[in-house]
């Protein structure tokens, strides 16, 4: 997984509960790394699900919360860092189809061993849009958060359903219906 | 607070991070000016790719242009409205005008033709299309160019314009130009050459019919017998020359494509009866059955043309009676395929006569040849009856077939595929009767233009003859004004005169004088068919063909004279119940042969006004006894047909002891057989006459 991932984490961690709680669930893991990251690093994903379940442990938050928290977080770093990706869209619908097609598709060329999901994304009409997540790293609740974001950063009144496709979470289908 | 620890750690952590970055930045920066020094490389590599490409297409570019120059091909570049974008120097050199004042010119100003806005249209729709136009130089003159087109497009594939290849055609042109002018030539040369024909018929014809015409009426003058001989030599003469020309005339009129087919309904089997009947009565001279069979699938009447398929059975017929002394001669009429429109007949005409030889048959079709000398002496004729009907049937997308046996007969041929129309054939004509008046010119006034005297004096003897009141006028300006001031029954009218030819006084007697509705009759020594329509078209209704002997004057008198008045007196018409042959004709006999059937009588009568004085002609004191035998035998049954009696016992005893008989006795018989003959034959003329207005 990349570093940025990393360090966005990290960053989020020490804004909300103080560096001792990022201390604690470095040390607390077992890291390759030694809790070490740069941005413009590669780290193993592994390392990852530890950090996230350490916090989950140590601050009695469920993991799937914890993601969406980070999912929400990280979109504020993608709105500052890349906001030619927003600005080439007009609505929440367009971006969102976007993704697959456009933003992970440079990312990949930015970061060639960047591991990402697969996007599916159907218009089922004017106001409604069927987003497929599909990926072994199973981080759909961190989707969820972007999602979130992304609608209410282009000002959509909507519902967001989810439903899994395969009880492991590696595809879950959103439901996106704008009101 | 942090713990110490804890912020040792995170210093510690930060630093190893920096480091971390620092090395992986320095490896991809390495990997960036190693990435950079390879792209470099390949921009290289690709620069000198280009180079060696657009060398390439700058020489292929030249080669083409050099190609375009050496084969002198203008090129223009023009956008959508025409107007010129780019040209190079042929084009340049084509048109006499600089780059320079091209440029921005519209390409329509350039060239000598109206229907370019279409032609430039093709252009817009892709099509690719070449077309042949002048160009006009800046001098003022012009030059025939190929144009050939193609559509230019822009990077978003729009088409924006097109470019014209142009090609130098003005020696071609001026090759087709002389070809066509060469081909004129020609045209008028034979054009030249017909009428060449035409004015030798009318100047064999004029005098023919003079001949004719005088022989006519000489006949009817009192002759010693010597006389009479000598009359009938001329008579003879006269008629041989007039059947050469009409035959050379049909040659030419084939070979100049003056013959067209002219389609019409009509009933088959009503023509094929009609020919049997006329062969009927000649054959009845020799021992000779004719036979008909039709096929029962002909129940319609067909598409054809009627004239050119009786004339073609017309000659195979003759030329079949013409050879067969004994037996029979049969004509059939065959359907071999019959598909609802379309119906595909053979026409066979089979005689059991001396037929032909292989080295014979080869030679028949050919002009001017006939199987062998000696038949043509025999039978008379020019030999090109067969050449005739086979060039006919080529026009009518047919061709004659023969097969001949030396000894044992011979077989004409054709196939015919033809249209079936829904009109059933007529029934056979059974006896019809009808009523009518004894002609009559009573009251009529009839005007005769003519310039020639020999003509003039032939026709207004032949009408004073008739009681007909007539005047004379000698050019056409003399008719218009005799029709300004009196108004007549029916104009005669030759066509070439001098001072106002005849076409000319036509039109003007049907617009400028009191006659304009009076019908009109060209009097033409032309056969052409071009010259008689125009005849038509100038308003004449009918046309006598010089020569012509008295009976066709009568013929045309009575048709435009006679029936009118007829329409008048119907009622009288009632009255009468029967026809009353004249007395001098063995009316016993008529009556037993016809009874009330005056259509066959009339039939007999024209057709042996058509075939006997041309036998009577050749009977001659001269003549070895054998040839006179001949006629005789041919003559003597067909006197009787028309109720000549008399004549046919005098023909028919001489014809029995003609071996026997002193020379000088032959002679004295031939001599009073003659004579009768031309007595009677005015008869016979004049009850034709009577029979066609009662039939009608
Ligand atoms: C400007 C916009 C975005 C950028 C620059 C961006 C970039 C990235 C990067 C760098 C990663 C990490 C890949 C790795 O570590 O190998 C990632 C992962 C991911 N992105 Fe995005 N992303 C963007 C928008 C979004 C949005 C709108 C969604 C929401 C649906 C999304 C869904 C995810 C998910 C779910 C992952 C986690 C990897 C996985 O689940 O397999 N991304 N993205």
């Amino acid at each position: 997984m990349k570093g940025i991932v990393f360090t966005e984490f990290l960053d989020m961690v020490e804004q909300e509960f103080g560096y001792e709680t990022v201390d604690h669930i470095i040390e607390a893991s077992k890291l390759e790394s030694g809790g070490v990251y740069t941005s413009v690093g590669t780290y193993p994903f592994s390392e990852m699900l530890q950090l996230v379940s350490n916090l989950s442990e140590k601050i009695e938050v469920e993991i799937p919360s914890l993601l969406y928290a980070f999912g929400k977080y990280l979109f504020n770093t993608f709105l500052s860092s890349y906001p030619a990706f927003f600005n080439r869209c007009e609505d929440g619908f367009s971006f969102l189809d976007s993704i697959d097609s456009y933003i992970h598709i440079e990312v990949k060329k930015l970061y060639h061993d960047a591991e990402l999901p697969a996007f599916q994304s159907t218009r089922l009409s004017e106001s409604q849009m069927e987003l497929i997540y599909r990926s072994s790293r199973k981080m759909s609740d961190f989707a969820e958060g972007l999602i979130d974001k992304s609608m209410s950063y282009y000002k959509h009144d909507y519902t967001l359903s989810k439903e899994l496709l395969n009880p492991d979470g590696s595809e879950v289908k959103f439901l996106i219906t704008l009101k | 607070m942090i713990d110490t620890d804890i912020l040792q750690r995170k210093l510690d952590r930060e630093r190893k991070a920096r480091k971390q970055a620092e090395s992986i930045l320095e490896k991809k920066a390495l990997e960036l000016y190693q990435a950079n020094l390879e792209l470099k490389q390949f921009n290289e590599a690709l620069e000198i790719k280009v180079q060696s490409r657009s060398e390439a297409l700058f020489r292929s570019e030249k080669k083409y242009r050099e190609i375009m120059e050496n084969m002198r091909l203008g090129l223009v570049e023009i956008d959508l409205e025409g107007n010129i974008l780019k040209t190079n120097e042929v084009y340049q050199k084509m048109t006499g005008y600089s780059a320079e004042e091209l440029l921005h010119k519209n390409v329509k100003t350039l060239v000598n033709f109206t229907a370019f806005d279409s032609a430039l249209e093709d252009f817009k729709s892709l099509a690719q299309t070449s077309i042949e136009l002048e160009l006009i130089k800046k001098d003022g003159r012009f030059l025939w160019v190929l144009i050939s087109g193609a559509p230019i497009y822009n990077e978003s594939k729009k088409l924006v314009g097109r470019i014209g290849i142009h090609y130098d055609i003005s020696e071609q042109k001026k090759l087709e130009k002389a070809l066509i002018e060469a081909k004129e030539k020609a045209e008028q040369a034979q054009q030249a050459e017909q009428q060449f024909l035409a004015n030798m018929s009318h100047e064999i014809r004029t005098p023919l019919n003079a001949i004719i015409g005088m022989s006519h009426l000489l006949e009817s003058t009192k002759l010693d017998q010597e006389q009479q001989e000598y009359l009938h030599l001329i008579l003879n003469g006269a008629n041989l020359l007039q059947s050469l020309l009409s035959d050379i005339l049909d040659i030419s009129k084939i070979d100049a494509g003056k013959v067209t087919v002219v389609h019409d309904i009509f009933d088959l089997t009503e023509v094929l009866r009609r020919i049997k009947e006329t062969f009927l009565f000649k054959a009845r001279e020799k021992d000779l059955r004719i036979e008909l069979s039709i096929d029962p699938l002909i129940t319609h009447q067909i598409n054809s043309d009627p004239l050119l398929l009786n004339q073609v059975l017309m000659n195979l017929m003759s030329n079949a009676e013409k050879f067969t002394e004994s037996g029979s001669v049969h004509l059939s009429a065959k359907v071999l395929q019959k598909r609802e429109e379309k119906m595909t007949i053979q026409f066979l005409v089979q005689d059991t006569g001396i037929g032909m030889s292989e080295e014979q048959l080869n030679r028949i079709f050919k002009r001017f040849q006939q199987a062998n000398e000696l038949i043509s002496r025999d039978f008379g004729g020019t030999g090109l009856g067969l050449f005739i009907s086979k060039k006919i049937l080529q026009l009518l997308g047919s061709d004659i077939q023969v097969q001949s046996t030396l000894g044992k007969g011979s077989c004409f041929s054709f196939e015919l595929e033809t249209e079936v129309s829904n009109l059933p054939n007529k029934p056979p004509k059974g006896s019809q009767q009808s009523n009518a008046l004894v002609a009559t010119y009573k009251g009529k006034k009839v005007l005769i233009t003519e310039d020639n005297s020999m003509n003039q004096r032939y026709i207004t003897s032949l009408f004073k003859k008739w009681q007909v009141s007539f005047d004379l006028a000698t050019n056409g300006l003399e008719a218009l004004e005799y029709c300004q001031q009196k108004s007549y029954d029916l104009i005669f009218m030759d066509l070439q005169m001098p001072i106002m030819g005849g076409m000319e006084a036509t039109e003007k007697i049907k617009t400028q004088s009191i006659n304009q509705k009076t019908p009109i009759i060209a009097l033409t020594a032309s056969t052409f068919l071009s010259q008689k329509n125009k005849a038509l078209e100038s308003g004449m209704v009918d046309f006598i063909s010089k020569p012509f002997v008295p009976f066709h004057l009568k013929k045309v008198l009575d048709r435009y004279l006679v029936q009118e008045d007829l329409a008048l007196q119907t009622q009288a018409q009632a009255k009468l119940q029967s026809y009353s042959y004249h007395t001098e004709l063995d009316v016993d006999f008529l009556q037993e042969a016809y009874g009330n059937d005056f259509e066959s009588a009339l039939e007999l009568f024209e057709i042996f006004i058509e075939t006997v004085p041309e036998q009577m002609s050749r009977l001659s004191i001269q003549n070895e006894t054998s040839d006179n035998y001949h006629i005789l035998h041919k003559v003597h049954p067909t006197f009787k047909m028309v109720g000549l009696s008399d004549l046919s016992d005098m023909a028919k005893s001489l014809h029995d002891v003609i071996a026997d008989i002193p020379s000088i006795d032959i002679e004295n018989r031939i001599k009073s057989i003659l004579e009768k003959y031309h007595k009677d034959v005015l008869i016979i003329e004049s009850e034709i006459i009577k029979l066609r207005t009662y039939v009608a």
